[in-house]
């Protein structure tokens, strides 16, 4: 390689494309500096320092969006940087404020938890926000080395939140578990891409490439060498460790145990920014010559088998669970289903030319009601964070009315209640699903709505009834066992904000939807 | 040396960290499975590497190895926070969570 060529390479090494990246991650050592330097009074500007930059981030983020769908190319250029290891365009406009957005809710929910533990504080906000920037990095990657790094920058990023209350057997229990299975799907994941690298490399093989982990080289070798065993099970490998993300169902081992055993602000970002990261990273391989889009053919069905298996055996699950941390993980799994059927219409690419659009709504939708119940959940909760159960909402409308409101407008549009915004978003991949014909998966997603309504309204009831066989007296004496500690200012404020969001993008989802020209 | 006595070795490396983590019960045993495992794949980048002749693997190495080093030094720190509170590192002792 002569000085010429590597000039060239350093001259797209612009830095400041990843502006949202750099200013999460430099943020996250801020606050570490800021902890050691703030004396131990004004130890709360520590997070309010962090909320603030999250949330000027996220209104950069909206304008740059404005900018990017306005259509002014020079003040959004599109391409790729860095000799090709990232590139700039197509849905990552969408997907980091989404990451930010859901980053700012956790950390909310994490201040509400906090209160009730006696924990260090910064590291965890730190965390998080190293964990935000890798997800953003991950959809812009164009090369599996970036791609690599960032994935497990998340994986590991999520071991330490997972076990982040030391105190907690649960905890630590969730972060072991965790960490061996995602160490193992590391593992299937480097596998595969040695397969690729050195089958790709190989010039001898038509299609091969010095570079063969860049995401267009992959795309040329894959496509002449389709039906290579070795190429098979590569791209076998590699998705199985997207799958482990999104929880999918041979890998969703892991998800009843870390999401009971984490603490409830990490549960929420797993829920919601890990299953993100692993559909947008998923859509980012099989986008128009994606790396992985001549493989599209020789996945479909293997992901079809995995979505049906999915959608069943996450709601089944579901309905045996009465801790809700468990049972909402299990959900988060046919949801995943859900998700997965509108990737496998984006994978086959006939026509539904609004497909991506119907995902992000999906998964703007599965925040605002994620972030509402595990909002209400964090209220309600005691300190002993694991343990959260159906039968400790019996009651609740009777003493606190507004939060069993909340509290039914998010479980309600995780159901996929009409006129609740859930809704229009299962009614677009629905839609999706019939346009291009996929029937099975269809009515298999229709059944899982229907039992999925059955373990959500389980707790719905909970909530709004009291137990009847008792007596005045007795009921009196059990409610006064009760009590449900009101929320602050703040998080009544939120959850009414959140809880008003998804009742008016039921009514008028055209709002958001013509800006995705969904329909 | 033949390509296919590195695919050998670094096959059988593989094997024995997965069944490692499946079948141990020694949590500490089970880190060093997952590490097997990594080590097993960077010897199959480097081998790779030298037969295509191409550096991109042995980059990739460097990459691989910090990951592996960041994830055991998570690893090790839980493990050392399960020790001090239960005396012990076997799975069957991290059983606490049912529904």
């Amino acid at each position: 390689m002569d000085i010429e060529t590597l000039q060239n390479i350093a001259s797209t090494n612009e830095w400041l494309r990843l502006w949202p990246e750099m200013t999460l991650a430099v943020s996250a050592l801020v606050l570490l500096l800021l902890d050691v330097l703030i004396p131990a009074r004004l130890n709360q500007w520590v997070v309010r320092t962090g909320v603030i930059i999250n949330v000027g981030l996220l209104g950069c983020l909206l304008a740059d969006l404005w900018v990017h769908l306005a259509g002014d190319s020079s003040l959004y250029p599109v391409g790729t940087y860095f000799g090709g290891l990232i590139q700039i365009g197509g849905d990552a406009a969408w997907y980091r404020p989404f990451f930010v957005l859901a980053n700012l809710m956790m950390f909310w929910i994490a201040g509400i938890y906090f209160r009730k533990q006696q924990l260090v504080r910064t590291e965890f906000y730190a965390v998080a926000n190293i964990v935000t920037a890798a997800m953003m990095l991950l959809t812009l990657s164009n090369h599996f080395v970036t791609f690599f790094v960032a994935l497990e920058t998340i994986t590991i990023g999520f071991y330490v939140l997972v076990a982040y209350s030391r105190r907690s057997n649960f905890s630590l229990e969730a972060g072991i578990k965790y960490l061996i299975i995602g160490g193992t799907s590391t593992a299937i994941l480097m596998l595969g891409l040695a397969l690729l690298y050195g089958i790709g490399g190989n010039l001898q093989l038509e299609g091969a490439s010095g570079d063969p982990l860049l995401f267009s080289n992959a795309a040329t070798f894959l496509e002449a060498n389709a039906d290579n065993i070795i190429t098979k099970f590569a791209v076998l490998a590699i998705l199985a460790s997207l799958a482990f993300k999104i929880g999918l169902v041979p890998f969703q081992i892991w998800i009843p145990d870390v999401y009971q055993g984490a603490p409830t602000p990490t549960t929420s970002l797993l829920a919601v920014s890990s299953k993100a990261a692993g559909v947008a990273a998923l859509l980012l391989l099989f986008k128009e010559n994606g790396a992985f889009s001549p493989m599209g053919e020789f996945v479909v069905p293997i992901l079809s088998i995995v979505t049906i298996a999915s959608l069943i055996y996450g709601n089944i699950t579901a309905v045996g669970y009465t801790n809700l941390k468990r049972m909402l993980g299990m959900s988060g799994v046919s949801h995943a289903g859900f998700l997965m059927i509108a990737a496998l219409i984006y994978i086959r690419g006939d026509g539904v030319f609004w497909i991506s659009g119907a995902i992000l709504f999906y998964l703007f939708i599965y925040l605002l009601g994620s972030f509402v119940t595990f909002g209400i959940m964090s209220v309600i909760s005691g300190d002993e964070d694991e343990d959260q159960d159906m039968y400790d909402y019996t009651g609740l409308y009777q003493t606190r009315p507004f939060q069993a409101g909340v509290l039914a407008i998010g479980v309600g549009s995780l159901a996929g209640i009409p006129p609740l915004s859930g809704f229009i978003a299962k009614l677009g991949l629905f839609m999706a699903a019939f346009q291009s014909e996929m029937y099975l998966l269809l009515g298999t997603a229709v059944v899982s709505v229907v039992i999925s309504i059955y373990y959500y309204f389980k707790w719905i009831r909970e909530a709004f009834h009291q137990d009847t066989a008792l007596g005045d007296e007795e009921l009196d004496n059990a409610n006064s066992k009760k009590i449900f500690a009101a929320p602050k200012w703040v998080d009544a404020t939120l959850l009414a904000a959140l809880g008003l969001s998804i009742i008016w993008l039921g009514f008028f989802p055209s709002n958001l939807i013509s800006s995705w020209s969904l329909f | 040396m033949l390509m296919s006595h590195y695919l050998v070795v670094a096959g059988i490396l593989f094997s024995i960290g997965m069944f490692g983590v499946l079948l141990r019960r020694n949590t500490l045993v089970m880190l060093m499975c997952l590490e097997l495992m990594l080590n097993a794949v960077n010897l199959l980048f480097v081998a790779f590497s030298r037969y295509n002749l191409n550096l991109d693997g042995n980059l990739f190495v460097f990459f691989a190895i910090t990951v592996a080093a960041a994830e055991v030094a998570v690893g090790l720190a839980i493990v050392v926070a399960l020790f001090k509170r239960k005396d012990t590192v076997q799975v069957d002792a991290f059983t606490e969570m049912k529904n």
